[in-house]
């Protein structure tokens, strides 16, 4: 019996969740809102929500270093016989929505056929990915898509965190001299209350 | 016992036809797939992500200092599964591959054999995967598990 054609895409999705992450920064914002309606406050900044779309690039800017990085490693470990596996690899554009940004990238793409088994690389990307015991040259090796991954989730959220610290976020700015616990203005103190709760005035040392 | 080891021997108490160390014919492998029997299992360790890591102390006594410990045994590696049946046993093929994946997927906070490691979590990182026939002409499939245990097999 021949055997029947198939295509099996080797792929890996990243996703960044970023549903959960807006709504905390409307939250925020709410609460920055508050204090900005206070008469101590001379500077009214853009407030977290509208930086929100500069933090979720960066997050993004992360994720595709990460991307970048998996990739690197994975065309070093994917088998090379004819080049047909290694060019079919593909990162397909991102998709996103409300609630997150999906990139996927794999193997078995294109429509390139192998001269030497006249097959497309999609017709057999999925068994030379998970036959472990085939015989590759190293560094090429099975699992060359799930490795590299696996091995570089580590960094995906230190790559994400280090490009949202990238990120100034500008709040409201309180008059100075001002604590933000008294009311119509004074001198900076620190506030201290008295055993009934009460703020007490201090003299400035 | 290897991580390998407690899968095998915790599949072959399903009672799907796996046989890892008991009475009968073996058909269950740990770390290599022999060329018979044809219906047959084996069960890979592969990598996986770092560890989860805790320290404890460190321990001051008097002027001695007694540095922090790691405990944890906590390891979450990647295992995979590769099933193959005889030429002309696709559907008994099938049929294993969907109990191996119903047993193992989904089991949590379970010590899975007596005497065994506690095992917090695995999980399926896809659907069995068919791979289509070996130089036999017999079936092949696929399937990747996340692993979360303790590894009470390192020190």
């Amino acid at each position: 019996m021949a055997d029947s054609s198939y295509f099996e895409f080797v792929t890996g999705d990243v996703q960044m969740e970023i549903g959960a992450f807006k709504a905390a920064l409307k939250m925020a914002d709410a609460e920055l809102k508050k204090i900005a309606a206070s008469p101590d406050v001379d500077e009214k900044g853009p407030g977290f929500e509208a930086a929100g779309d500069a933090l979720i690039g960066a997050g993004y800017d992360g994720m595709n270093k990460y991307i970048r990085d998996v990739a690197a490693m994975s065309l070093e470990e994917v088998p090379r016989d004819t080049e047909v596996l290694a060019n079919s690899f593909k990162v397909l554009d991102p998709i996103a929505s409300d609630n997150y940004i999906r990139v996927t990238m794999g193997y078995g793409f294109g429509d390139e056929i192998n001269p030497k088994t006249k097959r497309l690389a999609g017709q057999y990307a999925l068994p030379v990915h998970e036959i472990y015991e085939a015989k590759h040259d190293p560094p090429t090796k099975d699992h060359y898509l799930l490795d590299p991954m696996i091995e570089h989730s580590y960094h995906l959220q230190q790559d994400m965190a280090a490009e949202m610290r990238g990120v100034k976020v500008t709040g409201y700015r309180i008059n100075r001299g001002v604590s933000l616990f008294r009311k119509g203005g004074g001198p900076g103190i620190n506030p201290v209350l008295d055993p009934s709760g009460k703020i007490v005035k201090r003299k400035r040392r | 016992m290897s991580l390998s080891d407690e899968i095998c021997e915790y599949l072959q108490s399903q009672s799907i036809g796996l046989n890892f160390n008991g009475t009968g014919g073996i058909n269950c492998f740990s770390s290599h797939l022999p060329d018979q029997p044809d219906l047959a299992a084996a069960v890979i360790d592969r990598g996986g992500i770092p560890p989860v890591g805790w320290l404890t102390g460190p321990a001051f006594h008097s002027t001695t200092f007694v540095p922090p410990v790691n405990e944890s045994l906590f390891d979450r590696p990647v295992v995979q599964i590769f099933t193959r049946s005889g030429m002309t046993g696709f559907t008994s093929g099938t049929e294993l591959v969907q109990n191996i994946f119903g047993v193992l997927h989904g089991t949590v906070e379970q010590v899975i054999n007596v005497g065994g490691a506690l095992f917090h979590l695995i999980s399926a990182m896809q659907s069995p995967m068919y791979l289509g026939r070996d130089e036999k002409q017999r079936h092949q499939w696929s399937q990747n598990f996340t692993v979360w245990w303790e590894n009470t097999d390192r020190s």
